[in-house]
């Protein structure tokens, strides 16, 4: 695939490091200079020196035949100007952008970035359930933030263990996704059944994720 | 009427105090306490420290009942994002924003945004000055 990705701080640089390894073709637009010139120095993909949000900086990466943009800036406005114009003038399929401020992360929504990444948000959720009782993290989040996928640890005492996934009722708005136990994935169907320490990953709508921890966990 | 400015820049401060002075509601948001001393002891509207893009801020700032809303911070991006945010939050009737890109505020005007470029103005005047016959 062919990304750009909009700003060279930590994550754009981890980020593009990481895709290229990935074999994915990168581009990286920087506005410092000294900041681009380093990562052309030290990463194998087309950095360009310039504004993000300038029409023709985001041309001159090719922008037209980009498959993804990933604004990764500092600063949220520019992350969604970036993606908007993407999304608008160059018709680029998946916009991604960082939200660095998470009381933000709505606006991403409602302006049209196809998925906002709420960095803050995602690590103080992961903090607040490492110290909870389930371990339920929510991954990602879809279609503007009326879908979520999450995963969540089987607790020894929880009331599904030795059930099949057919006996388990699941709430209406959710679907398991996968099981993963030790280091195998299992697709659940039917005669499915549950262990302690399964591993669940569900896709569920936004709001309902209460529901589907209230089938798997021991009632308090 | 009542009109949100956010940024209390030069051009803010001004809109701000011409406003105020002719009577209406004027609410100046920006992020640093210290611009509003430039707004002068005259002026009677409200002042709110915060970021202008934020619905919180806006909705503290009474955006609900704002029939106008002027975004003129002196970064393009937060004045699109504001612009933005108050009429699909808020409904705002008349949002403006100023943008010094000319090449972005042709966009922008083209996505629904009601845009002001000092430069497109300044270069539209001057050439209008340049080819007056005397």
């Amino acid at each position: 695939m062919y990304i750009i990705i909009v700003g060279g701080g930590n994550v754009g640089y981890y980020l593009a490091q990481r895709l290229y390894q990935d074999k994915h073709t990168v581009a990286l637009i920087e506005k410092d200079k000294t900041t681009s010139d380093r990562i052309s120095q030290e990463l194998d993909i087309l950095v360009i020196n310039g504004d993000g949000c300038d029409i023709s900086v985001l041309e001159s990466a090719g922008i037209e035949r980009a498959d993804v943009l990933a604004a990764v800036t500092g600063s949220d406005e520019d992350n969604l100007v970036v993606c908007q114009l993407a999304k608008d003038i160059f018709k680029v399929d998946r916009t991604v952008a960082r939200v660095n401020d998470s009381r933000n992360e709505h606006i991403f929504n409602e302006l049209g970035v196809d998925v906002p990444i709420d960095s803050t948000g995602i690590l103080a959720r992961i903090i607040e359930e490492e110290v909870s009782l389930s371990d339920f993290v929510n991954l990602v989040t879809f279609r503007k933030g009326k879908l979520a996928l999450v995963r969540f640890d089987l607790p020894t005492d929880s009331p599904v263990i030795s059930k099949t996934v057919s006996e388990v009722s699941l709430p209406v708005e959710s679907v398991l996704v996968a099981i993963i136990r030790g280091d195998s994935v299992f697709i659940p169907r039917g005669d499915t059944v549950f262990q302690s320490q399964d591993e669940i990953v569900a896709l569920t709508r936004i709001g309902e994720e209460n529901t589907i921890l209230q089938a798997f966990l021991p009632q308090l | 009427m009542y009109i949100i400015i956010i940024g209390c820049s030069r051009v803010g401060i001004t809109v701000a105090q011409t406003l105020d002075s002719k009577g209406h509601n004027v609410v100046v948001i920006d992020r640093n306490r210290e611009s509003f001393q430039k707004l002068g002891r005259a002026f009677s509207g409200i002042t709110i420290v915060g970021n202008g893009f934020a619905p919180e801020v806006l909705q503290e700032a009474g955006a609900e009942k704002a029939d106008t809303l002027v975004a003129v911070t002196d970064n393009d991006n937060t004045n699109i994002v504001a612009a933005q945010v108050a009429k699909k939050f808020f409904k705002i009737e008349k949002v403006f924003a100023r943008i010094y890109d000319p090449s972005r505020a042709e966009i922008y005007k083209k996505l629904g945004i009601e845009v002001l470029s000092a430069t497109t103005l300044i270069v539209d005047r001057l050439q209008e000055m340049i080819f007056a016959r005397k």
